[in-house]
């Protein structure tokens, strides 16, 4: 049990406030009274909490949000769950959509930091853990959210990405698909690439089976648009039997290619499944397979953790991880 | 861990704090052997520049903000991603706050960004809203209203021609052959909504033997469009409208899924068409007919116009309306057929 002002003010028998002006050393009190105190402060080990007491002088009540990409539902989402969940403690919400631009991403966390907000919660782009770790250590709390943290110094909620590429593809190889493709990009996105790597986990032992690797700039409805386009035209033996998009947004774009080129039907020509499970997924002309992520209690969680850091920043950085469930429609049911 | 101070930088880069501030301000102005010492003087104690105290010097942030009131409905993201574009084209970030149609939350992030003294405001709002901007403008933080046409001559907007709009969309259900209209949308203090609806009743009026019923709906997303739905396929089948227009697109792939659930044939039996043309209507189970709003550079200029108020340059329109374009597809294409 870590010892607080209370416990100190009791022990000296003065109350809260006079142990505050000894140690702010305000010259109002007694030299006998601060020796009291000070005697006080050693017996019970007391160590004042300066960067709470910072939080709660000079903080704003803004939690800012970085997200990759304001256009995806999954993060609109997220952020809906940070908002419900920070208007409770009275907190509001700020996004910055970083577009997947690392000077942009850079940006955003330099002006949230100059704003004093409450803290931060940040889906990443770029290899910023090094630097969120120096912002955290200079009293704003981060959280990083949808990407696991890989240095022990932020805390983070995430979903494992690899488990959902792992059951994304066992679903396309259990139903017969043999030739697979991933589209999506970019592929040095982290959470992009562990989906890639769940898909090969699920290839591997998959006899005859193959994946081939589509990478986009980015995973937009009109990436997946253009990967379409060019599958369309793919002479019939050249194509994937089914596709793995790294999001519903680049499902969503396969599905209006193929649909529109009029020569291929999904799923029995293609089968497609995206990730994220968005709410379009379910109103898509054929309805699209996904894999769900909570993406409200992402977001809700996120914004708990910052606010305990926020109050606590003695506490330890924490991992959660929530399991992604596979999420079975039309576009891959034969 | 006490929070290292422009005193601290000072002292260990050997300079007065004079110096670090004007480094802080005008980095050229500095010798590049004293930048060079501030610079890792600041790196080295982990230095932030207190927002506050250097506004209070420097005027302003090198941020505008956008309030929306949900930017989950596409229609307001793809303006938050255009906005966030052109900012970052003229070296300004861009803020993102959702209102979720609250008058307090509006109200706590109007403040905060003008606490925070941005440079200026971008707004979309359903509530009543350009007194508070004046009052904003007038304490020295210009706004554009965003989607509705601004009715005071001093507030900036851009803005789309909704009442042209639901005339559009009505007359191509007339068109198609529709008699019994329905328009799904509310609440109608909306004025974005009233025009819609204004428009739709302009071009039945007209027509012998047409007539508008309204569904009032004021959650206008894909579950409130799912009740619509559900309480249209309840009806005997002469109950039912020949033809829907639908406030938004969320609100008709709403309608679309639970008509579709319930083997109402779309466009066979009803026709329907949404509104605002987000990208999610063109790969619904039925594709959606719609009207489009805004074109490729409407986020541009809407950012073009708030730095023409930002820099004073308010001789030129303030209050810029697109006018909107009618799309057809599968859900209106065919129908009686």
């Amino acid at each position: 049990m870590v010892a607080s002002i209370r416990d100190v003010a009791q022990r000296a028998g003065v109350s809260v406030g006079t142990v505050s002006n000894v140690l702010n050393a305000s010259p109002r009190v007694s030299p006998a009274t601060v020796e009291l105190v000070r005697a006080a402060i050693a017996d019970l080990g007391y160590v004042r909490n300066e960067a709470a007491r910072q939080l709660r002088a000079g903080r704003s009540s803004s939690v800012g949000l970085v997200v990759l990409d304001v256009r995806n539902p999954f993060f609109t989402d997220v952020a809906r769950g940070a908002e419900d969940e920070a208007a409770k403690l009275g907190l509001s919400v700020i996004l910055g959509n970083s577009s997947e631009d690392v000077a942009r991403e850079s940006g955003y966390l330099d002006l949230f930091e100059e704003q004093r907000v409450h803290g931060i919660l940040i889906s990443p782009y770029g290899d910023i853990e090094a630097r969120l770790s120096e912002l955290r250590r200079r009293g704003t709390p981060v959280v990083l959210v949808d990407r696991e943290s890989r240095d022990a110094g932020v805390s983070s909620v995430s979903v494992d990405d690899r488990a959902g590429g792992r059951l994304a593809v066992a679903h396309l190889l259990a139903t017969g698909r043999r030739r697979i493709a991933f589209v999506g990009g970019l592929l040095s996105v982290r959470q992009i690439a562990d989906r890639l790597i769940g898909a090969q986990d699920a290839m591997a032992g998959a006899d005859g089976a193959s994946l081939e690797v589509i990478g986009t700039a980015a995973s937009t409805v009109l990436d997946g648009r253009h990967v379409g386009e060019q599958l369309a035209a793919r002479p019939a033996g050249e194509r994937p039997d089914a596709v793995f998009a790294a999001n519903d947004l680049v499902a969503v774009g396969l599905l209006q290619a193929l649909v529109m080129s009029g020569a291929l039907r999904v799923p029995q020509d293609i089968a497609l499944i995206g990730f994220d499970d968005i709410d379009f997924a379910s109103a898509t002309v054929v309805p699209l397979s996904s894999i769900r992520q909570p993406r409200h209690e992402i977001g809700a969680t996120a914004l708990r953790i910052l606010r305990e850091e926020a109050a606590e920043p003695e506490l330890p950085p924490r991992r959660i991880v929530f399991q992604p469930e596979l999420v079975v429609r039309a576009s891959t049911s034969r | 861990m006490s929070r290292v101070g422009i005193r601290e930088v000072a002292a260990l880069a050997g300079v007065a704090v004079g110096t670090v501030s004007h480094y802080l301000n005008h980095p050229d102005k500095v010798s590049a052997e004293r930048a060079e010492r501030i610079r890792s003087a600041i790196e080295s104690l982990g230095f932030v520049p207190n927002n506050a105290g250097r506004q209070l010097r420097l005027g302003r942030s090198s941020a505008i903000a956008y309030v929306a009131p949900d930017v989950s409905n596409p229609y307001f993201a793809e303006i938050a991603e255009a906005v966030e574009l052109r900012s970052a084209e003229r070296g300004v970030s861009a803020f993102i706050a959702n209102s979720h149609r609250s008058r307090d939350r509006e109200d706590a992030y109007l403040r905060f960004f003008e606490q925070h003294q941005v440079l200026g405001l971008l707004v979309s709002s359903h509530l009543p809203i350009e007194d508070r901007l004046a009052h904003v403008r007038r304490r020295g933080t210009p706004s554009v209203l965003v989607g509705q046409a601004a009715a005071s001559p001093e507030q900036a907007s851009i803005s789309l021609d909704d009442v042209e709009g639901g005339r559009l969309a009505t007359q191509h259900l007339i068109d198609t052959g529709c008699r019994r209209i329905a328009f799904v949308g509310g609440p109608i203090g909306i004025k974005q909504v009233s025009d819609r609806l204004t428009g739709a009743s302009v071009v039945t009026r007209a027509i012998a033997g047409a007539t508008l019923e309204v569904i009032d709906q004021g959650d206008r997303t894909i579950r409130g469009g799912r009740e619509v739905g559900i309480q249209i396929a309840a009806r005997p089948a002469d109950q039912r409208p020949d033809g829907i227009f639908a406030a938004n697109d969320l609100l008709a792939l709403g309608i679309l899924q639970e008509l579709v659930r319930a083997g109402v044939q779309v466009p066979r039996d009803v026709a329907l068409i949404g509104y605002d043309d987000i990208e999610y209507g063109e790969v619904s189970l039925i594709p959606l007919s719609t009207i489009r709003g805004r074109h490729g550079t409407f986020g541009e200029a809407t950012v073009d116009l708030l730095f023409d108020e930002i820099e004073g340059r308010t001789d030129g329109v303030r209050q810029l309306a697109f006018t909107p374009d009618l799309v057809v597809r599968e859900s209106t294409r065919g129908f009686g057929s």
